[in-house]
């Protein structure tokens, strides 16, 4: 297109003041990327983490579990959910779960915990808690064996080989109690978790509590957070299929557990969308800067071109291609020198280690790996360009407006 | 044939609270075929006379009719129109866009006509070739001498085959040869190709080449004769 | 000459300049915000729980255990009593435990206070939603959380037991009456804490007279660090002082994090911001060139033209800075008497984390040191290579120039 040609050489007219802008653009374009695939990371490393350390993607209990952990709430007919999800091609895994409130005490201290027993062969294929043991080993197929967080351990002087007591109610209201050894150490990352999850063998928590064969809670993992609601809807399904009633079972997703995160990571999202703005305010200034000065010093080039008889809209066509080639460049140039940036860091991470308490208490790992999904590619390819095309607007209509003989005699 | 009919013209400009009066009350009547000169001193009017005649600009009162046609019912897209079809314009300097090649700057309203890359190239070159400017078409405006860029505007301006050409001043900046040979250029074709030419000047080589003299004076018709 | 060479373009000064009020504003009105908002809520929880300073046994805060408890002696009582600044102070005992009734068994953190004292250094309780706060005429009462209450399946009045392991690593139990109940908006302080009196907690842990900790309120939250200084120097190695830096490292570091951030994005910002002024600066300079050739040619040094230019960076720096600091203040002053309140659910999200859900400003001087010496460095960058150019420039480059 002849007019877009000639755009193209209008921009290199003046070439100093061309790349000026286009590298205001290039920093624009690039820091928007960086920021915005690591925020992407930050949302779905916390959601991992969550999910893998302990709450799993979906949790079948009894009704009413979820609010109120009663002991005596155990899932009904456990035994034939169990058969339906071992049977689920599409999940990773699924674990029984004895969950209850005590206190375990050492020589030195005690603590008030939650108490989780499992079966760690089951376990292991629903949470990552058997990867973060950092001293010792996970739960195996012996009794009264123990594992606790780094924090807990410390806050009751223990070691691994050390003895502790567990108290808790029973299913009956009678305070019961039982001794662990301490086999294995872990350290999630996630303060919350780590300051309260002890897990003990599945078996030992039925002793302990008279729950004979009873469980409160079935976890199951899928891969992928945002295929909770998939699977709780499969989970449903399959329960219709085989006849169970469902409304004495609560099936709750992820995004159900935890309400609040979701809420978070929303308002995360929406805030990523004002940094754009933000850039793209700040990019808009000097676009709209550069192209009125480069209009103005045309004017009479303009007016001859008016007076040839070019319709308005094809210079008001010219002039936008001129800021939209502009922005297109330094987009273009800005998301590979992001790229180059964003590799590195995507492989190796970024270090938080010097604020690792804020990021555990936000349920981060120290080390961040920024990630670029489609979402973030393509807001960074097109806000720019869009912005450069706007900023075109204000000069062209200035130029427009002229009439013809006072453009020409403008020299 | 009437082309061109001009009736009770009168061009304002305010500033400050001061009415300037460029033009007054002019009535002219242009016939095609033309070779005439808009003569006079500085500040008479000239080049505002021929802006309006061209539709560039607007009367303050009267009436300018192209064609027959009432030229202030029309719209500015109509204008533009009319220009690219039917008008071609030469200016004193700066006729030229400096990022394209002659060639292309030939090319450039019969681009606008859409005519296709192949057809407009062809006849860019052509009357390139006619008006002995065909070497330098690849060039750019400013590696070529003031006399040979009006020539790319002579080119220009007839390219697309106007009724009318309209020339500010055209050998302003030129010395006294080019001034001639552009001359020649433009009776030519003329002649040739019956385009009417008007011009704004106040050279003698144009005012004596001219076959009709209007002379302006404070905005006011003084003199209009056929030589 | 500076100034008319910068209004020869009135539009392309006047957008530059706005430029530069853009990235001023955004800068002042973010750092008002965050440490306005920050502030605001480390002045909360240490008004609300943490209490300025606090005395512990050397190790506690690390790892809090009744092992760490220690005796208040009236040594210590008498350096307490002349800290520069107090306000108050109280003592507390807090432990771990499990709280039972009819059949529900939940664990609980259990805090001891003192029901005068505590009253003049936190606000835990204004919280009291019914009943009493814990108070010298019923001392085997408890105050325990909403939510809790619900767990429990309790209401007030009833009587619950708790279970400890005390100081000496026995079990300890004891029943007591809920007398009241309170709500936060924490669900983590409304499921999990209970408090009771400080003299009753000591029998349950049987601490014979240990407290966990003393927690201090000061008049003036600027003054910590001295009044943290003077205590350091006048309390014995077994004890140790912490302020709320130390008892909530998390808040310190998503602060300073917040920190970093910020100060990233808007160093972006305002380079985006540098590149639009060095390009109409640039303009401005080389439209000039013949002008400034002419004025070489008749003798001037460039010394003098490379003023012109400083100048005139100055001059559309400075306005633009005003401008942005005038509007950034108007706004900071305006939040800061009309906080600007979170609704819905981020609300009750903020709650949770323990903030208040509200942005505050602060109208502090620091903001606009900040501001100012960021958005100044850069313009002064922006400046470099045009002043370079004019260094350059010879008369007849510059008259020659097109």
């Amino acid at each position: 297109m002849f007019i877009a040609k000639l755009a193209w050489r209008n921009i290199w007219r003046n070439k100093r003041r061309s790349l000026i802008v286009i590298l205001s653009i290039v920093v624009g374009v690039s820091a928007s990327l960086l920021n915005d695939s690591y925020g992407v990371g930050i949302m779905n490393q916390m959601v991992d983490n969550l999910i893998k350390s302990h709450d799993s993607n979906v949790q079948i209990h009894k009704s009413g579990f979820r609010d109120n952990k009663k002991v005596n709430d155990v899932i009904p007919n456990f035994n034939r959910i169990s058969s339906i999800l071992a049977k689920l091609k599409e999940i990773n895994g699924y674990s029984e779960r004895v969950i209850c409130f005590g206190l375990i005490s050492s020589a030195a201290n005690s603590s008030g915990v939650s108490i989780v027993g499992l079966k760690p062969e089951l376990e292991k294929n629903v949470t990552d808690i058997h990867k973060k043991i950092i001293a010792g080993r996970y739960l195996s197929t012996g009794r009264n064996e123990i594992v606790l967080s780094k924090k807990v351990a410390e806050k009751l002087e223990v070691e691994i080989g050390d003895k502790l007591v567990a108290v808790a109610s029973d299913i009956n209201g009678n305070v019961s109690s039982q001794m662990f050894r301490v086999v294995g150490i872990y350290r999630s990352g996630i303060s919350e978790y780590d300051n309260i999850y002890v897990y003990i063998p599945l078996a030992d928590a039925q002793e302990m509590l008279n729950l004979g064969n009873n469980i409160h809670e079935i976890a199951v993992s899928i891969e992928g957070y945002r295929k909770s609601s998939e699977l709780k809807a499969k989970i449903l399904s399959e329960f219709n299929k085989n006849d169970i009633v469902t409304d004495i079972y609560e099936v709750s997703t992820f995004q159900e557990i935890m309400p609040l995160m979701m809420a978070f990571l929303d308002v995360y999202h929406q805030w990523s969308y004002i940094i754009y703005l933000i850039i793209g305010i700040a990019v808009l200034f000097g676009v709209v800067n550069t192209m009125l000065m480069t209009v103005m010093e045309r004017i009479n080039e303009f007016g001859v071109i008016m007076s040839i008889g070019i319709r308005r809209g094809k210079l008001v066509r010219m002039i936008i291609y001129e800021s939209l080639f502009m922005g297109l460049i330094g987009t273009i140039i800005g998301f590979t020198v992001g790229l180059l940036i964003y590799y590195p860091m995507s492989v190796n991470g970024v270090d938080m280690s010097q604020f690792s308490e804020s990021m555990a208490s936000f349920g981060l790992p120290n080390q961040i790996y920024p990630e670029l999904n489609m979402n973030v590619v393509i807001n960074t390819l097109l806000i720019i360009p869009l912005v450069t095309m706007i900023a075109g607007i204000f000069p062209a209509i200035k130029a427009i407006r002229l009439q013809p003989s006072e453009a020409v005699r403008f020299v | 044939m009437e082309i061109l009919r001009v009736e009770n013209l009168t061009k304002e400009y305010s500033s400050n609270g001061i009415t300037v009066r460029a033009l007054f009350d002019i009535n002219l009547k242009f016939e095609q075929g033309e070779f005439t000169v808009i003569a006079g001193p500085s500040g008479s009017g000239k080049t505002t006379l021929l802006n309006i005649i061209g539709s560039l600009d607007k009367p303050t009162f009267g009436k300018v009719y192209f064609l027959g046609e009432d030229l202030s019912q029309k719209n500015k897209s109509e204008l533009s129109d009319l220009r690219l079809n039917k008008i071609g314009f030469i200016f004193q300097a700066y006729n030229l866009i400096p990022v394209l090649t002659n060639l292309e700057n030939v090319e450039f309203p019969l681009m606008l006509l859409g005519m296709s890359a192949k057809d407009r190239k062809e006849r860019a070159m052509r009357i390139m070739e006619e008006l002995d400017i065909a070497e330098l078409a690849n060039k750019r405006p400013n590696s070529v001498s003031g006399g040979q860029q009006q020539r790319v505007a002579v080119a220009r301006a007839i390219v697309h085959s106007p009724i009318l050409v309209l020339a500010d001043e055209p050998t302003a900046n030129l010395d006294s040869k080019s001034a001639s040979s552009l001359l020649d250029l433009m009776e030519k074709m003329n002649t040739e190709k019956n385009i009417t030419f008007i011009f704004s000047s106040h050279d003698k080589n144009v005012i004596d080449r001219a076959k009709r003299l209007i002379l302006l004076k404070d905005g006011m018709v003084v003199q209009d004769e056929n030589k | 000459m500076a100034w008319r060479g910068l209004w020869r373009n009135k539009r392309r000064t006047i957008i530059t300049i706005s430029a530069v009020a853009f990235a001023t504003f955004l800068t002042l009105i973010s750092k008002a915000m965050n440490d306005g908002t920050y502030l605001t809520n480390i002045k909360y929880a240490v008004d609300s729980y943490t209490g300025y300073i606090q005395i512990n046994q050397k190790g506690y805060i690390d790892n809090p255990t009744l092992k760490k408890s220690f005796y208040p002696s009236e040594k210590l009582k008498s350096v307490i009593k002349s800290i520069p600044y107090l306000k108050s102070y109280t003592r507390r005992v807090v432990g771990d435990g499990l709280i039972a009734h009819k059949s529900n068994t939940f664990g609980v953190m259990i805090l001891g206070i003192d029901p005068v004292y505590e009253k003049t250094v936190s606000k835990i309780s204004n919280k009291i939603k019914e009943g009493n706060f814990i108070n010298n005429y019923t001392k085997n009462d408890i105050v325990v959380g909403a939510k809790l209450l619900e767990k429990l399946e309790a209401k007030l009045g009833d009587s619950i037991v708790i279970l400890v392991s005390c100081y000496d690593g026995s079990m300890g139990d004891m029943k007591l009456r809920i007398g009241g109940i309170m709500k936060s908006g924490q669900v983590e302080t409304d499921a999990g804490i209970i408090y009771m009196h400080v003299e009753k907690a000591q029998d349950l842990f049987a601490l014979d007279g240990r407290i966990s900790s003393i927690v201090i309120s000061l008049n003036d939250f600027d003054k910590i660090s001295i009044a943290k200084y003077y205590l350091e120097k006048n309390l014995g190695n077994e004890l140790e002082v912490s302020d709320w830096t130390k008892i909530m490292p998390e808040l310190k570091q998503t602060m300073d994090m917040d920190s970093v951030n910020s100060l990233i994005f808007l160093g972006i910002l305002i380079v985006i911001v540098g590149f639009g002024i060095l390009n109409t600066i640039l303009m401005s300079v080389t439209e000039r060139f013949r002008e400034f050739g002419v004025i070489l040619a008749l003798g001037a040094r460039n010394i003098k033209l490379i003023w012109v230019v400083i100048f005139e960076t100055i001059g559309i720096s400075f306005i633009g800075l005003l401008i942005g600091l005038v509007l950034g203040a108007a706004l900071n002053y305006y939040v800061y008497f009309n906080p600007i309140a979170i609704t819905g659910i981020m609300a009750d999200m903020y709650a949770d984390l323990g903030f208040i859900p509200a942005i505050y400003t602060t109208v502090s001087f620091d903001i606009y040191t900040y501001t100012i010496s960021y958005i100044l460095i850069v313009c002064f960058l922006a400046m470099v290579y045009p002043v370079y150019k004019i260094s350059r420039l010879e008369p007849l480059k510059g008259i020659r120039f097109t």
